[in-house]
């Protein structure tokens, strides 16, 4: 993690997951640490049909050259995977060696529940799979993580911390914690700055 | 973070969701009066100045739809005050009747802004059209916002402009813009209110030919006059004219404008930009200036080659011979689907050079998509309705064909899914294929806000002509899928109040069908005795179904609020893994680690997702799930 930060960073995040995991909350705290910092971002959501158990992509660009709220393929610094397939579903958008943080939880779709080959085949090769978009991958059980924490539905805030431990992540934990304190409801502050700092001592160790 | 977004005084720079700044913009200018019907990606403009039309004193409703918060809405700017209409795309069609005489013939005295929420792409949307032409199609001045910042500033300035020409004016975003976030500033919110003031004027406000002919002339000569306006408005510029090179210029406007300036920056070139803050009626001046300085323009849109059309034949009329290159032969940009910085900066390098973005390897993507699973939108679990759709099917059979609707029961299943065309479409259609086919049941299946939006005449419709039609209602009190808001059916209005409950039984007996019921859904041998029953009745006229409960999830978050959490469970030593309750498509059921003695798994229920509906019970032969209720 950098510890000085400048108006002239340009960082792009991809948060992916689906429907119910709090993409959106994650894309929320992110737009307001950028904002808390001073720093321009546009960010883009997913609403409507895709909530209903669907994919749901989010990407964040933080810093002046920050027009438009979508990410170019193969530009992305980071993809934040709230679901371990959604990380390779948006692999496209990630650069050359850019990071993955993936949470290891899955959800199984209808699609697969019946369709055991579908499922075993996947799982097989999935470690393969990430390890062949880059060899900067950090595995994170979030959903244990969160649960130390004290509630299974921190995942997502479990995921920031270990993305806040990436070494060009553009914020550092007292940026996000401040941010977290005033974004999350006052009840929750306490669970989500725990969950943050389970992630982020994840990430470390990683 | 609701006390900044509602400060009078502004002064603070904060992240905001696009509609969000829509809606700050209107606030900023002191709107008074806000009628609108939900619609993604337009909604949460509503959302956000309901949330504060209490405090600073803003008429906030949601009105039964489209057409008819438009004209709600006149009434208010014929009134003087200013006004906001807002609306997705396909809602503009809705409410296009009285949006084109308004601004064809009537004007408005108070500001007026339209809000058009576009969406490219299909994200949530049965068609993609560009609401661009429509305001071309009523003569309307249109906005075309490139960033959330500028739709704010634009959806203020708008209302300003509205009223020195005495014209509503339409504000088109698009997803990108509506469903973006970041920050934004703001600024002091106008503290003026207005006594409505309707002046009668028998020539002004009543459309008939004689005035109509009159008014027509009025508000083409002021088009005219805001053509001659909008060179000192700021609302339109150039920029990058002083580079050497000026073969090719681009034209741009919205969103779009953002996708050039990042493909400009990974080209690494620089051309001369022409940006369209108003897209209609177009300055002249100002493309005359851009014809001047380049030879070639390249126009850069989203869909519709809509300034591409339109700058073709204000050239002609300019009398400049510049080539215009575009989407409307495919050539530069694609022609259906958004566009992002990536497809803007493969369509210029053909003409512009310059370098490539980063890519990765195709082939390493290829290796992994048969990994990755579809994920389409279900209902939810502990849906009510997903009860509806089995009875139905059971009992009426997918020989029938089955009309749907607008809503999230479009997603009930696909087998009793046949048509889909628009809002309250469902009705009206089964109307004319119950007159074409005596051989089969034909059904229509209408949620209860798409039912109040439109289905009603479309009942009227088929009972009058005497059509053979089973009408399924799908009521979950709500709107749901535009993210919970209330309707004539909710008991609720959009300030928070109490309001009637319109109900929806008397109206369908009122409107003379022959058999109409209310069921509740969860009481499943209750329902398919009933659509049996109303089956009997189908050749004497149009029977209605009115199946009730409310929204899964609603119900969830009432629940939650009162401490109490339900779940079904598996007891796993009772399941024998024969699958019926995974077959009912649930998202909480899924397959366990712990097999049969067939090798097949056995059942488990995800408690996070679960929300005790209690049909996976229906289809266990084994008594093996069972209810959990926890108390906080």
């Amino acid at each position: 993690m950098s510890e000085t930060k400048t108006e002239e960073i340009n960082y792009q995040i991809v948060v992916c997951g689906v429907g119910g995991q709090g993409v959106l909350l994650l894309t929320d705290i992110l737009t307001n640490l950028a904002t808390d910092q001073g720093i321009k971002v546009r960010g883009s959501e997913t609403h409507g049909m895709s909530q209903r158990g669907g994919t749901v992509l989010c990407t964040i660009k933080v810093g002046p050259k920050a027009y438009s709220p979508l990410i170019m393929d193969g530009t992305a610094d980071i993809i934040i995977a709230l679901e371990k397939h959604e990380a390779l579903r948006y692999s496209p958008l990630l650069k050359k060696d850019g990071w993955i943080v993936v949470n290891t939880k899955e959800l199984l779709p209808q699609s697969w529940k019946l369709d055991k080959e579908a499922v075993e085949t996947a799982r097989k090769n999935f470690e393969d799979d990430i390890n062949k978009i880059t060899p900067n991958v950090c595995f994170v059980d979030a959903e244990e993580l969160a649960k130390k924490a004290g509630a299974v539905i921190a995942q997502n805030v479990v995921m920031l911390g270990a993305a806040a431990a990436c070494e060009d992540f553009p914020f550092t934990s007292d940026q996000v914690k401040k941010t977290l304190e005033k974004v999350v409801k006052k009840r929750f502050v306490d669970l989500n700055l725990q969950a943050f700092d389970n992630g982020l001592e994840k990430g470390i160790s990683a | 973070m609701f006390r900044r977004f509602a400060s009078r005084e502004g002064n603070d720079t904060m992240s905001l969701l696009g509609n969000a700044a829509i809606a700050r913009g209107a606030m900023e200018a002191g709107v008074q009066f806000v009628a609108a019907y939900p619609g993604t990606p337009s909604t949460e403009i509503i959302e956000a100045l309901r949330s504060v039309g209490k405090e600073l004193d803003i008429y906030v409703e949601w009105s039964v739809n489209e057409k008819v918060a438009m004209e709600v809405a006149a009434s208010a700017a014929i009134s003087g005050l200013r006004t906001l209409f807002a609306a997705k795309h396909v809602g503009i069609n809705v409410a296009a009747d009285p949006m084109m005489t308004l601004s064809l013939s009537l004007g408005i005295v108070g500001g007026m802004v339209i809000v058009a929420a576009d969406d490219p792409s299909c994200h949530s949307s049965q068609n993609e059209q560009d609401s661009r032409f429509m305001a071309r199609m009523a003569n309307m001045p249109c906005l075309e916002p490139a960033d959330i910042e500028e739709a704010k500033d634009m959806t203020s300035h708008a209302f300003d402009i509205s009223e020195q020409f005495g014209v509503p004016m339409m504000v088109r975003s698009t997803t990108r813009i509506s469903h973006s976030k970041g920050n934004v500033t703001l600024e002091p919110i106008l503290d003026e209110k207005r006594d409505p003031n309707f002046v009668k004027d028998y020539k002004k406000w009543v459309c008939i030919p004689s005035n109509t002919r009159v008014n027509h002339k009025r508000v083409i000569d002021q088009r005219d006059r805001m053509r001659e306006w909008l060179p000192g408005s700021g609302l339109n510029f150039i920029e990058n004219n002083e580079v050497e090179k000026k073969e090719y210029g681009i034209i741009t406007s919205g969103i779009s404008y953002a996708y050039v300036k990042e493909a400009l920056d990974y080209l690494g070139v620089e051309v001369p930009i022409l940006k369209f803050g108003m897209v209609w009626p177009i300055e002249r001046k100002i493309l005359s200036d851009f014809a001047d300085l380049v030879d070639k323009i390249i126009v850069i849109e989203e869909v519709e080659p809509y300034l591409e059309t339109i700058i073709a034949h204000e050239l002609t009329i300019l009398n400049k011979k510049n080539e215009l290159l575009g989407k409307y032969r495919g050539e530069v940009t694609p022609r259906t689907l958004e566009l992002n910085g990536l497809l803007v900066a493969k369509g210029l390098h053909s003409y512009l050079g310059g370098n490539m973005p980063p890519q990765q390897d195709q082939s390493v993507y290829d290796s992994i998509i048969p990994h990755i699973p579809n994920r389409p939108p279900v209902l939810c679990a502990g849906c009510p309705h997903r009860n509806t759709f089995r009875a139905m099917r059971k009992t009426i059979g997918t020989k029938a064909i089955y009309n749907s609707d607008i809503g999230c029961y479009t997603l009930g299943d696909p087998n009793l899914t046949n048509t889909c065309l628009d809002m309250g479409g469902s009705i009206a259609m089964g109307s004319g294929f119950g007159k074409l086919y005596t051989d089969r049941p034909v059904v229509a299946i209408i949620g209860d806000s798409t039912f109040f939006h439109s289905g009603i005449t479309g009942l009227v419709n088929a009972v009058y002509n005497r059509s053979r039609l089973m009408v399924t209602i799908v009521d979950n009190r709500i709107t749901a899928m535009t993210g919970m808001q209330d309707n004539p059916g909710s008991g609720k209005n959009a300030l928070g109040d109490a309001a009637p409950i319109i109900n929806i039984e008397a109206i369908c007996k009122a409107v003379g069908a022959n058999y109409v019921k209310t069921i509740d859904p969860f009481d499943l041998p209750a329902i398919e005795a009933t659509y049996k029953e109303a089956l009997e009745t189908l050749d004497d006229g149009v029977a209605v179904i009115i199946s009730t409960q409310a929204c899964a999830m609603e119900e969830r978050r009432v629940r939650r609020k009162e401490g109490i959490i339900k779940f079904y469970k598996v007891d796993l030593e009772l399941c024998d893994g024969c699958g019926r309750c995974i077959r009912v498509g649930c998202p909480a059921i899924e397959p366990s680690e712990e097999l049969n003695e067939k090798g097949r798994p056995k059942m488990i229920i995800d408690p996070e997702i679960c929300n005790a509906c209690g049909l996976c019970v229906y289809e266990c032969t084994r008594d093996a799930i069972q209810l959990v209720e926890i108390r906080k």
